[in-house]
């Protein structure tokens, strides 16, 4: 299994957001850092196939990511993404299940093991918009799980959680990195030291630093600084 | 198929879940329901001699047509026309005006108030006969001097003026001239009121279903960017074919049911208090003007045809405009304005082309009275009268902008948020 990406950039009138960015990742955690308007967000759209590149192509496997076989082996957990508020936690699920074409007695039973996964079970029927913003994020969780991906991108995927659930999530991205390709986009930079197998940092829509980071490497959180400065100190 | 299913299922529940849908509808139904029962609520007077009655909507109902059965299937020539003469003898109006004043009486001073009493009886009795001359003619005293062929003589005359005015080519001519040797001559007389009414409310229905559509559909694709939910769809397996299928699908079958539960509020009771009858009487009774060879029954079901392919184009519209907007106020705006414009708008028949085109929008073409537009579209050298036509420009209009829609949808970039 490998995602290969090859000088990806989205360019707008005036600005470059990503500069042809080329990478290989194969089954692990990666963990991208970058300040705000560093590029993350439109790099993982377009890794999302929900942004058209201006050039360069995204490879799962062979499958290019405009296909339907790519998005088969996607998960995304947007940044900032709304809910239908009319629907339950349930509906919402086996909405997205259906969705991503999972036959319907095995969306049922997989939305019942993911709403405990997440700690929603008790929460299901309720509508969403009863939902607190942990519960939602959490829930957006789940339904980035439902079709067992292959590739599981996740935006700020941390943002909201309580410390407890925090923790929860680290161990659950832990066990899927184990098998598939995850690539996680965070401000906090103690959640990549916890989870990351790999960390990518990106900088004006190109990548500055991608590999293994150890304690040879010194403090991550220094780096990062050091690479930042003004820019991660408003974060 | 089974996801498409159950997507489906759930972008019927997103649209059934919004109160303002269960608003719309139920505001919607009892305006029909109230169209349909609005004639048995009414005050009607009736003058006899001397003295004025006042019956209930229902009963006026109930004596026109028992008034219609004794000329039910009557021929309308010369020995009815008499008849109408006879019972309209010396009675003369000023003015071709609602508000026409009899000025003219040569009753006999000896005439008994019983003789007097009868008269104004078959006079009513025969009242359809005298307001179908006088619907021909334009002239209220014409029954005192015409005869059966001097009526379809003036019949004739009145569509040569009209289809003058409408600036038809001989071919379009020669076209209905076969339809019109097609109608049987002279026409049967028949109650058909119930049809009637049916034929005018579809006209308001009309209006109604498109205000349903783009109130309740206008949100089936904005919603998903307004709540950013967009990029989840989006990502998803079938997120960027199956499930616009699925919304479309969904959408279409709101419309058509909407309209059809409306159709059923307001043709059950009118059903109801007019009867089924004459779903068999001639066209040509209740729109003398039309050349067309066909019965009340089939005007209603061609019109039931439009009226439902409008509801499917008009669900298009909707939901193309709301992916293509991504507003759901400015579809609903548009749409609204839209009818609205065409209510007030005339283009005079003298603009062909324009004129034409606009008479086939979905909200301009219903009405009895189109079944008198006699220009015609040539097709691959076959004829099409407007209402013919309409519903298969509908489905083809509907189809370009669903292939249009899946441009626009499958193309869309989640950027800038």
């Amino acid at each position: 299994m490998e995602l290969v990406i090859d000088r990806l950039s989205k360019q707008y009138k005036n600005k470059i957001a990503v500069d042809r960015i080329s990478l290989r990742l194969t089954p692990g955690v990666y963990g991208l850092l970058g300040a705000n308007g560093a590029g993350k967000t439109t790099l993982m759209r377009m890794i999302c196939g929900i942004l058209k590149p201006t050039g360069g192509t995204v490879v799962l496997d062979k499958a290019d990511v405009s296909t339907e076989e790519y998005r088969g082996k996607l998960g995304y957990l947007p940044q900032d993404f709304g809910y239908y508020p009319e629907f339950t936690g349930l509906d919402f699920l086996m909405y997205m299940a259906s969705l991503k074409g999972l036959e319907k007695s095995y969306a049922k039973r997989k939305v019942k093991e993911l709403m405990e996964v997440v700690g929603l079970t008790e929460q299901a029927k309720k509508k969403v918009k009863t939902y607190s913003g942990g519960m939602k994020q959490r829930l957006g969780v789940a339904q980035a799980l439902l079709n067992d991906p292959e590739l599981l991108v996740l935006d700020e995927p941390t943002a909201g959680l309580d410390p407890k659930e925090r923790v929860r999530f680290r161990n659950l991205i832990g066990e899927l990195g184990k098998k598939s390709i995850v690539l996680l986009s965070t401000h906090i930079v103690s959640d990549i030291e916890h989870i990351a197998d790999k960390v990518l940092m990106m900088k004006d829509g190109q990548l500055i630093y991608q590999g293994e980071w150890t304690e040879e490497n010194g403090d991550l959180e220094e780096f990062y600084l050091q690479q930042f400065g003004e820019e991660a100190g408003h974060e | 198929m089974n996801n498409f299913g159950t997507m489906y299922v759930f972008e019927l529940k997103k649209i059934f879940k919004r109160k303002i849908v269960w608003i719309t509808l139920a505001v919607m139904v009892l305006i029909s329901i109230f169209m349909g029962v609005a004639e048995i609520l009414s005050i009607n007077t009736y003058v006899t001699e001397g003295d004025e009655t006042e019956i209930s909507g229902y009963e006026a109902i109930k004596r026109e047509k028992e008034n219609d059965l004794t000329i039910i299937g009557k021929k309308i020539d010369d020995a009815l026309l008499s008849e109408v003469k006879d019972a309209y003898k010396g009675i003369y109006y000023t003015t071709y005006s609602e508000e026409r004043v009899a000025v003219t009486g040569n009753i006999s001073s000896e005439e008994s108030v019983e003789d007097a009493k009868k008269r104004i009886k078959e006079q009513e009795r025969l009242s359809k006969i005298y307001l179908y001359v006088r619907r021909i003619t334009g002239d209220d005293n014409a029954i005192h001097v015409i005869d059966e062929d001097g009526l379809y003589e003036e019949r004739m005359k009145n569509i040569q003026e009209e289809m003058t005015a409408q600036e038809l080519t001989e071919g379009e001519r020669a076209y209905w001239q076969e339809r019109e040797e097609a109608i049987t001559k002279p026409f049967t007389y028949g109650y058909a009121a119930g049809w009637e009414l049916v034929l005018g409310e579809l006209y308001s229905l009309n209006s109604m279903q498109l205000l349903v559509i783009a109130i309740c559909l206008s949100t089936l694709f904005s919603e998903e960017h307004v709540r950013k939910t967009d990029q989840l769809i989006l990502c998803s397996r079938y997120g960027k074919q199956k499930l616009y299928f699925a919304k479309l699908l969904a959408g279409i079958t709101f419309a058509l049911c909407s309209a059809f539960v409306l159709l059923l509020c307001s043709l059950v009771p009118t059903l109801l208090i007019y009867g089924t009858d004459g779903f068999d009487v001639a066209l040509q009774i209740y729109a003398p003007m039309a050349c067309w060879d066909i019965t009340m029954g089939q005007a209603v079901l061609l019109m039931l045809l439009v009226y439902l392919a409008a509801a499917v184009l008009n669900s298009v519209i909707s939901m193309f405009l709301s992916e293509a907007l991504r507003n759901s106020v400015a579809v609903m705006g548009l749409m609204t304005g839209g009818m609205f414009l065409t209510l007030v708008i005339m283009i005079p028949t003298k603009y062909r082309v324009i004129s034409q085109i606009y008479e086939l929008l979905p909200t301009t073409i219903m009405g009895l009275w189109k079944f008198s537009d006699y220009r015609l579209i040539n097709i691959f050298g076959g004829y099409f009268t407007n209402l013919q036509f309409a519903p298969i420009l509908y489905v083809i209009c509907s189809m370009v902008l669903i292939f249009v829609g899946t441009k626009l949808y499958r193309n869309y970039q989640v950027s800038g948020r």
